[in-house]
C-alpha cells in the first residue's frame, strides 16, 4: 500500500498494512514551529540555526517539509488555500525569531510590532492602518484573537454583517488549489487534505475575522454564544448565507481539484470545554446540524472526500449528532476530556466514524511525561483505536511548543512499529 | 457515501439471488458475505432466541478490495409468550439500554422509530394496546409493523394502514420498509453505511429484533435480513427501524447477554417482556 491507498483504506474501514500517519495536513493536526525546529535538528536534517517556516501564523505552525514526512512515514499532506487566517499570503518569506529564541521564516505579510507590555500584535492582511487583530502575549508561543467589537445595537443588527467573510472563491484562488493539488499529486503519493473557506459553522477562531480590516456584526466570542440562545433567528440567518455560499464553493472547488483530494476538512467549530459540551444536543440540531448535514449530503453525492469534522473537548453526547450530520471523520478525539474515554468511543462510533486524532494526550503525557510513558500511550491507543480501520494517528491537537525531543521520537517510533 | 460500481453489482447479485431464492432452500455462495461465525438460533427459554453471527463481506472501494467483518445479532420471538412494549426513557435520566431493561424486567430492549429533535417521537407507537402518537403521514416509504391481540404479527405499508384501532397490542411506525412477500423492495437512491436496526416477520410468523452493529447501506442490510443463504435472518417482511448512533440491543437474559451499545440515550425504546399469562394458541 502506498500512503494514499493506506489511509483511504482506514477512511472505509478496511483493515489497512499499518496505522497511517497524519502530521500537518490540516491546521489542528500539525506542530508549533519550535517544536518543528527541535525535531529537525534532533533528526539532523538542518544545521543548526537553519529556520523553519511558519505555515500557519495564529497557531504559530512549522512547516512539515517533504524531507521530514519522509522521515517519519507521514501519509497526508495539506493542500493549502492561497491565504492564511490573518488574510495574506504564505510567500516572500522573511526571518523573525520566536519568543523562546527559534529562527523562524515568516511571510512578507507577517507585520508585527511590540506593544507597550512587550506583547506582539499582528494586523489583518499584514495593514499596519488597521485595527491589530491578534495579539502573541509576551514570551508567549502563538496569537490570540483580538476582538473588534462595536457595541452591539440589537436594533441594526444585520446578518448580511457576519457574512461579509465568506465570499465566491476567486478565480485567483481556485487556480491555486487546481496547481497545488496537481503538483502535490504528482511529487507524492500521500493523501491530501483540502479546505473550502466559510464551511465551518461558527467556529469561534474565525467569529472575530482576525484577517479582516474592520470586522462588523456579532464578533465577541461571549456575544457569539449569548447569541445561540439570544439571538437564534439571527444565527440561523448568518447560516443559511453561509451555507449558500459554501455550496457554490464547493461545487467550484471539485472541479478545480477532483478527486486529487481524499478529504476535506470542514469543520473546526469547537463544540466542548475539558468538562462538557457548550451547548445541547437539542441546540446543535436545531441551529447547526441541518446546515452541516446539507454540505456533508452535497459532498457525498458528487465527491469520493470523506468529511473531516474538528471539535475539542467533552463532546460525547454531540457525536451521534455529528454522525448523523454526515461527518466521516472526527478529530483530535479528546480523551483526556470528560467521558471521552477512547474505548467506549471505538465501540459505540467506531463503526461510523474515522478517528483522526486520539494518539497520545498533548496535554500531560507527551509534554510533560517521559519517553517509555509516551510509547506505552501510544501502543494502548493504537491497540484501541486501530482494529478494523477507522483510525488515522495523530496526538489530540497540534504538538505544543516545549514538547520534549526525546518524547516526539518515541511517538514517531511506536507509531511506525504498529 | 460513494460506492463503486464493482460493489453495486455485488450487492446486485445478493438482491437477485435473494428474490430467487425459495423459502427453505439456502443459495450459498451466491451472497457477497460468508458466515465466518453463526450461533444459530439458539433458545434462551420457550419462546424466545437469540442468534449472534460474524459475516465477512467482501467489498470493493475505489481501487482497493477488501474483507469487512460484520457483526449482527438478532432476537426471535413467539408473541404468544412475549409481549413488545415501548418505554419511554427521559434523556436527561442518562439510562442505557441495559439500565432500562433491568429496571424493566425486560428480556431486552433495543431503539425503535425515530424521534424529534427534542428527543419526542415522530411516528406511530402503540403499547400496550394504547397508541402514544399518531401515525405520521409525511414518511416517505413508511411502514408500520404490529402486533395484535392474538400475538399475530405484520409488517405493512403505511398507505395499507388504518389508523390505531382496537385489537393492536403494539405498533412502530417508521421507513423505509424493507422488505415484503419475501422480497426486498427498497432500492437506496444515495447509499450511507450506518448501523442498523431492523424489525420483522420470518415465514413462520415470528417477530425478529435485529441490529447490525456495522456499519452497512441500506440495500446491503435488506439483503441480510430477506437472504436465506448461509448468515441471512430469512424475513418475509421487515422494516428499517432509527439506525446509526442509535443502533443499540442489549439483551438482560440469565443465558446470555447481548450489549450493542447505542451511541446514545435512547428516547423511546422497545422492549421485550414475558407475558404474565401467555396468549391462547388459536384454533
Amino acid at each position: 500500500m502506498n500512503s494514499r491507498q493506506r489511509v483511504e483504506a482506514a477512511l472505509n474501514h478496511h483493515r489497512p498494512d499499518r496505522v497511517p500517519l497524519d502530521l500537518g495536513a490540516t491546521p489542528v493536526s500539525g506542530m508549533q514551529v519550535s517544536s518543528v525546529y527541535a525535531l529537525r535538528q534532533a533528526l539532523g536534517l538542518d544545521r543548526p540555526g537553519t529556520p523553519v517556516k511558519v505555515v500557519e501564523p495564529y497557531q504559530m505552525l512549522g512547516e512539515i517539509a517533504p524531507d521530514l514526512a519522509a522521515r517519519l512515514g507521514v501519509d497526508t499532506v495539506n493542500l493549502p488555500g492561497r491565504t492564511n487566517m490573518f488574510g495574506f499570503a504564505n510567500e516572500g518569506w522573511k526571518p523573525w525569531r520566536t519568543f523562546d529564541g527559534t529562527p523562524v521564516l515568516v511571510p512578507a505579510g507577517f507585520n508585527t510590532e511590540p506593544d507597550a507590555s512587550g506583547d506582539i500584535l499582528m494586523y489583518p492582511a499584514g495593514d499596519r492602518s488597521a485595527p491589530a487583530s491578534g495579539r502573541m502575549p509576551k514570551g508567549g508561543f502563538y496569537f490570540d484573537s483580538i476582538v473588534r467589537q462595536p457595541p452591539v445595537d440589537e436594533d441594526r443588527l444585520d446578518p448580511r454583517d457576519n457574512l461579509e467573510d465568506f465570499a465566491p472563491l476567486s478565480d485567483l484562488d481556485l487556480a491555486h488549489c487546481e496547481r497545488e493539488s496537481r503538483r502535490l499529486r504528482d511529487e507524492s503519493d500521500r493523501a491530501i487534505v483540502g479546505s473550502v473557506p466559510g464551511t465551518a459553522f461558527g467556529d469561534i477562531a474565525l467569529v472575530p475575522g482576525p484577517w479582516m480590516r474592520r470586522p462588523k456584526g456579532i464578533r465577541d466570542v461571549e456575544e457569539w454564544y449569548v447569541s445561540l440562545a439570544a439571538r437564534p433567528d439571527y444565527i440561523r440567518a448568518v447560516f443559511e448565507g453561509q451555507c449558500a455560499i459554501a455550496l457554490r464553493n464547493l461545487e467550484a472547488y471539485r472541479q478545480a481539484v477532483g478527486d486529487r483530494i481524499s478529504v476535506i476538512f470542514m469543520c473546526g467549530t469547537d463544540l466542548g470545554t475539558q468538562n462538557g459540551p457548550f451547548m445541547s444536543a437539542e441546540t446543535y440540531r436545531e441551529l447547526h446540524k441541518p446546515f452541516h448535514k446539507r454540505l456533508n449530503d452535497w459532498v457525498h453525492a458528487h465527491t469520493k472526500w470523506k468529511t473531516f469534522k474538528h471539535s475539542c473537548g467533552s463532546i460525547l453526547p454531540l457525536i451521534p449528532e455529528l454522525v448523523e450530520a454526515g461527518f466521516d471523520i472526527l478529530n483530535p478525539v479528546q480523551c483526556s476530556a470528560a467521558g471521552m474515554d477512547a474505548a467506549e468511543l471505538k465501540r459505540r462510533f467506531g463503526a461510523e466514524v474515522t478517528f483522526w486524532g486520539g494518539g497520545v494526550d498533548t496535554q500531560r503525557t507527551l509534554p510533560f511525561g517521559r519517553p517509555e510513558e509516551v510509547r506505552a500511550q501510544v501502543r494502548e491507543r493504537i491497540a484501541t483505536f486501530g482494529p478494523g480501520g477507522g483510525f488515522v494517528f495523530n496526538p489530540i491537537h497540534n504538538v505544543q511548543a516545549g514538547t520534549p525531543v526525546a518524547n516526539l521520537l518515541a511517538m514517531y517510533e511506536t507509531v511506525r512499529e504498529s | 457515501m460513494f460506492r463503486s460500481p464493482a460493489t453495486i453489482a455485488l450487492v446486485l447479485t445478493a438482491l437477485t439471488a435473494a428474490a430467487d431464492g425459495k423459502a427453505g432452500e439456502p443459495k450459498a455462495g451466491a451472497v457477497p458475505w460468508s458466515a465466518a461465525k453463526d450461533s444459530g438460533w439458539k433458545e434462551l427459554e420457550p419462546g424466545l432466541e437469540l442468534r449472534e453471527e460474524e459475516l465477512d463481506w467482501k467489498r470493493q472501494e475505489a481501487d482497493q478490495a477488501a474483507l469487512v467483518n460484520l457483526r449482527i445479532a438478532a432476537v426471535r420471538l413467539d408473541a404468544k409468550l412475549f409481549a413488545l412494549r415501548v418505554v419511554m426513557n427521559p434523556v436527561k435520566d442518562g439510562r442505557n439500554l441495559a439500565d432500562v431493561a433491568k429496571a424493566e424486567k425486560a428480556v431486552a430492549a433495543s431503539n425503535g422509530a425515530y424521534f424529534g429533535t427534542k428527543d419526542e417521537p415522530v411516528t406511530l407507537l402503540v403499547s400496550g394496546g394504547k397508541a402514544l402518537t399518531r401515525l405520521n403521514k409525511n414518511l416517505p416509504r413508511g411502514g408500520v409493523f404490529t402486533l395484535d391481540e392474538k400475538g399475530r404479527a405484520a409488517v405493512v405499508p403505511v398507505a395499507d394502514f388504518k389508523s390505531p384501532r382496537d385489537g393492536l397490542d403494539f405498533v412502530v411506525q417508521n421507513s423505509p420498509l424493507l422488505v415484503a412477500g419475501g422480497k426486498v423492495i427498497f432500492k437506496d437512491p444515495q447509499p450511507a453505511r450506518h448501523r442498523r436496526t431492523a424489525i420483522g416477520v420470518d415465514a413462520d410468523g415470528r417477530t425478529v429484533l435485529a441490529v447490525c452493529g456495522s456499519a452497512v447501506t441500506l440495500d446491503e442490510w435488506a439483503a441480510v435480513l430477506t437472504s436465506r443463504a448461509d448468515g441471512g435472518l430469512g424475513l418475509t417482511s421487515a422494516l428499517n427501524l432509527d439506525g446509526g448512533p442509535s443502533t443499540g440491543l442489549a439483551v438482560e437474559h440469565e443465558k446470555a447477554k447481548v450489549d450493542v451499545p447505542a451511541g446514545r440515550i435512547i428516547p423511546q425504546v422497545l422492549a421485550i417482556l414475558r407475558r404474565e399469562k401467555p396468549l391462547p394458541a388459536e384454533r
